[in-house]
């Protein structure tokens, strides 16, 4: 793996990305990936009041329904500990 | 295997609720099998995840937009200031009276917004993008 610096290491159909800037574009886009997920997964705790203390809510919008662990939970494992 | 793997949660939310209905607090630690069997499937999906996610998107997508080039650009930015943006925006809104589940959905794609458009116009003030 670490051979491979080349735009599109496996994938010997795909096209080479336009500019040939050398990045890696499948990293950049998990990049994107995982920085929406770190908003939402904020913003989760804002509006559901667990995960991570009390730093994330916001007062009046803590949730009274512990209904919610649909987003915050599967998140979580990702761990995240290195992450937020 | 995977997919099995991921049905035992609910299997494992299940097995840790209360006669009375309650969530007991077995697995969140201590010497229960429950807490044993959450530690096992947490490290096993984080590492499952990541290499589930590397794959993917070398898979399907190694390739890349003028957006996507440009939240890609910000995300680093968008990572440090987030709370600085999307805190103020709940605050912001707290006066609007919907439920939460809903106001979530709502409000995630203009918090998504705000962040990449703010970080995007931070990034072009001048020696900014050297930093963030």
């Amino acid at each position: 793996m670490a051979g491979e610096r080349t735009a599109a290491p496996t994938q010997a159909a795909a096209p080479a990305p336009a500019g040939g800037s050398g990045r890696l574009l499948f990293v950049d886009n998990i990049r994107i990936f995982l920085t929406l997920l770190v908003i939402l997964h904020h913003l989760a705790i804002i509006y559901t009041g667990q995960g991570a203390g009390s730093t994330w809510r916001a007062g009046r919008t803590r949730s009274a329904t512990p209904s919610a662990p649909g987003f915050v939970q599967p998140t979580r494992p990702t761990s995240w500990g290195s992450f937020c | 295997m995977a997919l099995a793997f991921i049905l035992l949660f609910p299997l494992l939310a299940v097995s840790s609720l209360t006669p009375s209905g309650e969530l007991s607090p077995a697995p969140a630690g201590g010497l229960t099998w429950q807490s044993l069997a959450y530690s096992v499937w947490e490290g096993v999906m984080c590492v499952a995840m990541s290499i589930t996610v590397l794959v993917w998107f070398r898979g399907r997508l190694n390739h890349q937009g003028r957006l996507a080039r440009a939240m890609a650009g910000a995300s680093y930015a968008v990572y440090v200031l987030h709370p600085l943006l999307i805190v103020p925006l709940a605050i912001a809104l707290s006066g609007l009276r919907l439920p939460l589940e809903l106001k979530f959905v709502l409000v995630a794609p203009l918090a998504v917004a705000l962040c990449f458009s703010v970080a995007y116009l931070i990034r072009r003030i001048p020696w900014v993008r050297g930093v963030l």
